[in-house]
């Protein structure tokens, strides 16, 4: 039998990329949304509007 | 900087495609658990990251807790890290006990049972969540210093969670690896445990990295708000 029927097998595979790609997700918002400071020195350094 | 990042996500892919498709069509099923025994090719790689992840929490735990007041700047980092490796590792648990329940559904009939293996995860995973919940609400400056405490502590628990099935008789299967003579995998299942721990190991770092970059532009942030305050003041 095709091992993609099996339906325990599929459930696991499943819910491991379901989480995986939930928090890949939340991180990738964190990222996004993180303010960022200029390093550049001198006059520009300061805050960013997050992107 | 950005492109080794992309390469690194095009890659990781490629090898969990990979191990998707071995663990799946290449390497053979077990004779007595059929189908039901690849779950062990996700089950597996689970657990070696949250441990790879839990050590890297705990190493920078120690290193922030060592030289915070010498070198706050490099503490900020470590700490970063730490954070971004707790939260994958805490990620990685929750998908070994899940795929470890349904696994237990088929072979048992059941869904969760209190042995020693299972409870002590399920402790692992609480103690790691109080450890997030702990930065998540408290505030000020000793918020840092009672994480990386509660990590030092809750590291203990998984020699024990490694150990239970060893110390104790548990309905959990008794050890694949490192379990004594006449135990591991049939060296034909064994690309399949390659490929995907290959994967997910790198899927790991590539989203602790991402964290990680995250929370540093949130500290210079909030470092940068303090000192404009003081500067207003």
């Amino acid at each position: 039998m095709n091992p993609m029927f099996h339906r325990h097998l599929v459930a696991a595979y499943a819910v491991t990329w379901i989480i995986q790609l939930s928090y890949l997700a939340y991180v990738a918002w964190k990222w996004i949304t993180a303010p960022k400071v200029l390093e550049s020195g001198g006059k520009n350094q300061g805050l960013q509007e997050p992107r | 900087m950005k492109l080794l990042r992309w390469l690194w996500f095009g890659a990781t892919l490629a090898v969990l495609a990979n191990g998707f498709h071995v663990a799946m069509y290449v390497v053979p099923a077990d004779r007595e658990q059929g189908d039901l025994s690849r779950i062990l090719y996700y089950h597996v790689p689970t657990w070696c990251g949250m441990a790879l992840f839990f050590t890297i929490n705990v190493i920078c735990s120690i290193v922030f807790l060592a030289i915070r007041n010498k070198n706050p700047q490099r503490a900020l980092k470590t700490d970063a890290l730490a954070l971004a490796s707790a939260e994958m590792g805490v990620v990685y648990c929750l998908i070994g006990m899940a795929t470890g329940s349904i696994w237990g559904r088929a072979a048992w009939g059941i869904w969760w049972t209190w042995d020693a293996r299972l409870t002590t995860t399920l402790v692992l995973w609480l103690i790691y969540v109080a450890y997030l919940l702990v930065r998540r609400f408290i505030s000020g400056p000793e918020m840092r210093v009672m994480a990386a405490v509660i990590a030092v502590f809750g590291f203990a628990d998984i020699p024990i969670v490694y150990m239970s099935t060893r110390w104790w008789r548990t309905q959990h299967p008794a050890p694949v690896f490192f379990g004594g003579p006449n135990t591991g995998l049939d060296p034909s299942m064994m690309p399949a445990l390659w490929w995907n721990l290959a994967g997910w190991l790198a899927w790991g770092i590539f989203v602790v990295a991402l964290r990680y970059s995250a929370e540093r532009r949130q500290q210079r942030a909030d470092q940068h708000s303090a000192s404009v305050a003081l500067e207003a003041a």
